[in-house]
């Protein structure tokens, strides 16, 4: 498994066992009957027109995979899925990326695609909010917005030619992300859902799921600007700032309560969304589990068993 | 695409303990009782069960060394009467195979691959930004790759374990055969690094090295024309021999390394040290593709379960 390397006493090793079979049992069978692997031929019927999507190539006049995973079939397309890949941008997505350079007129941002990717000065709002045309002086004052490792969240706005993305970060609810942590997992277990922001209000924490794996839980900040403190309102703004710097136990015991609830779903392959983050997480704290030992191996073992019957409430219902 | 290339680290007899055992024993004689080099030769024989041959050394080092014996290839058996090799299999037979996938953690594609007591571990960063962007190909990916010996991976522990001669070659070995199968068109401006490193030698380590990093790739989603898988053979005691241990590979002859890429039934990697007839070249390349086969099923199967692993564990 990747990423558990914990050390499971003979019970703790037979429950995971169990609970991964029970998984495996209620997984559908036509998903795993799907699965190929690199140069494997993909049984499709030859006589009906089809187009040759991601993930494949034409040997011999037959249909072979390029990528280890699954064969997904949308009316007449055919392509693979697959599963530990780099992060696929598409347009309109919700990223969270990190600053890697301040370059002219853009930042460029590392979000976990074979490429950075470029936010530019101009797709930007402006400190003092007026929409109008990026002086040089606002070029200069580029750092004074975002600098060298900042945590930014966007969205994707357009593909250059030579494949690069690009993002804007216009809205209210976009730019930068301070007070909180930001969790690296595996793109695949993110699907693309309607609401990306969350806001869990008992904890009073922002909970960003971006689509490329990047997934930030941050302290709840009202009507987030991407913008800095007006230099005329810094006096009076200086002693709120202040206050507003120290972040209380309690909200920072949140903040790790939930990254690590993230960081047990990752490592056990599960998918990762709000409602399973939530659940997890008060798990944990009716247990009266210690926020260390979620990484324990016992509470990825309770977390595995939780799943299991969880899955097998849902595939009963359905039936 | 065949390459034949020279084996650039020979540089004589590779039996390196068959030296040791040799000029211990001959020093013995020489230096300890006073013999005359035959006397003393004829001791050594004796003593270690190898057949040596005095005659004119080219390397013969100055009278005070008493190292003046050219050591022939020595006739050890490593074939007995019953077909058996020294660590009892048959001339056919591969070694124990095994990997695991997804060893680090942080890498986009890793994997550990052992054969037999050759354990080799392999991790795949990309693709991903190019850090040298002088080095950036605008329309394909560019394939690195690092080989190199844990200090703890010999008998001896070694002193220069990267950047020698030997591990530059065979970075640039595996590099090609790679990037001969990665589709590098699809992801330009892009760097995909390959990091291989022995944590045990005992034979063979090339083609571990390979299959290590084909299941590298394969588990960091990078696509592929088709696996990469490699296996080696040589031709010792008039027998075709399949997968070299270290012994075996340090009796000094012949030893062909050959990576094919199995679906497509072509060859991407051909080396080979010594000399070898060309009938018995054909036979002993034969067998060492089948060998490549026989990784290609176990490596293919080891990513098929793997896949669907991950696929269940997700849900839906």
């Amino acid at each position: 498994m990747r990423g558990l390397q914990l050390p499971l006493n003979q019970t703790q090793r037979i429950r995971l066992q169990r609970a991964l079979e029970k998984l495996h049992s209620l997984s559908s069978k036509a998903n795993s009957d799907a699965s190929v692997t690199v140069a494997d031929t993909i049984p499709v019927n030859y006589d009906d027109a089809f187009l040759k999507g991601h993930g494949t190539t034409d040997l011999n006049g037959e249909l072979v995979a390029t990528v280890c995973g699954v064969v997904e079939r949308v009316n007449k397309l055919v392509y693979v899925r697959a599963l530990r890949a780099r992060y696929k941008p598409e347009v309109g997505d919700i990223v969270v990326g990190r600053v890697v350079e301040v370059a002219q007129k853009r930042w460029r941002l590392e979000i976990n695609f074979s490429q950075d990717a470029v936010l530019m000065l101009s797709s930007m709002n402006m400190p003092d909010g007026i929409q109008r045309r990026r002086t040089a002086l606002d070029e200069l004052n580029m750092r004074s917005i975002f600098e060298e490792n900042d945590v930014v969240c966007a969205e994707v706005r357009n593909f250059h030619h030579d494949g690069s993305v690009q993002l804007q970060a216009r809205s209210q609810k976009y730019g930068k992300l301070e007070k909180g942590q930001l969790l690296i997992i595996d793109p695949y277990l993110v699907k693309k859902s309607k609401q990306h922001f969350h806001y869990l209000e008992q904890f009073g924490i922002d909970l960003i799921l971006g689509r490329n794996g990047f997934i930030w839980v941050g302290e709840h900040v009202e009507a987030r600007d991407g913008m800095i403190v007006d230099q005329a309102n810094n006096s009076e703004q200086s002693t709120v700032e202040k206050d507003q710097a120290y972040t209380p136990l309690e909200m920072r015991q949140n903040i790790c309560r939930i990254a690590n609830a993230v960081r047990v779903l990752s490592t056990l392959g599960f998918n990762v969304d709000a409602d399973l983050i939530i659940e997890t997480a008060e798990l944990s704290s009716s247990l009266n589990i210690d926020i260390h030992d979620m990484l324990g191996s016992e509470f990825h073992v309770l977390v595995a068993e939780r799943e299991a019957e969880r899955r097998s409430l849902m595939t009963k219902r359905k039936r | 695409m065949m390459q034949v290339r020279p084996n650039l680290d020979y540089e004589g007899p590779k039996s390196h303990q068959h030296h040791r055992a040799f000029v211990f024993g001959f020093e013995y004689g020489f230096l300890k009782e006073k013999l005359d080099q035959k006397e003393a030769a004829k001791r050594a024989n004796e003593q270690l069960g190898f057949v040596f041959d005095i005659g004119p050394n080219p390397w013969s080092k100055p009278a005070t060394s008493s190292f003046g014996c050219k050591p022939s290839l020595v006739k050890m058996e490593y074939v007995s009467p019953e077909g058996l090799r020294l660590d009892g299999r048959r001339p056919m037979e591969m070694r124990q195979i095994r990997a695991e996938i997804g060893t680090v953690a942080r890498a986009d594609g890793s994997a550990v691959f052992e054969m037999g007591n050759t354990k080799v571990i392999a991790a795949v960063y990309g693709p991903r930004e190019v850090q040298n962007r002088s080095q950036q190909i605008s329309d394909q990916a560019l394939v690195r790759c690092e080989y190199s010996m844990a200090n703890f991976s010999t008998g001896d522990r070694m002193r220069k374990p990267k950047g020698d001669r030997r591990s530059t070659e065979i970075s640039l070995v595996i590099r090609q055969t790679m990037e001969a199968c990665i589709l590098t068109h699809l992801m330009p401006r892009s760097q995909i690094d390959i990091f291989v490193q022995v944590l045990q030698a005992d034979g063979g380590t090339r083609s571990a090295c390979i299959n290590a990093a084909t299941l590298a790739l394969a588990d960091a989603g990078i696509p592929m024309r088709d696996i990469v898988t490699s296996c080696s053979a040589g031709y010792l005691n008039s027998t075709p021999l399949l997968d070299l241990n270290y012994i075996e590979d340090s009796a000094g002859g012949p030893d062909v390394t050959v990576g094919i890429l199995p679906k497509l039934d072509k060859v991407t990697l051909l080396q080979m040290d010594a000399k070898l007839p060309l009938d018995i070249f054909e036979n002993v390349m034969g067998l060492a593709t089948e060998g490549c086969k026989a990784v290609a099923n176990y490596i293919r199967e080891v990513l098929l379960e793997n896949t669907k692993q991950l696929e269940y564990r997700r849900g839906l």
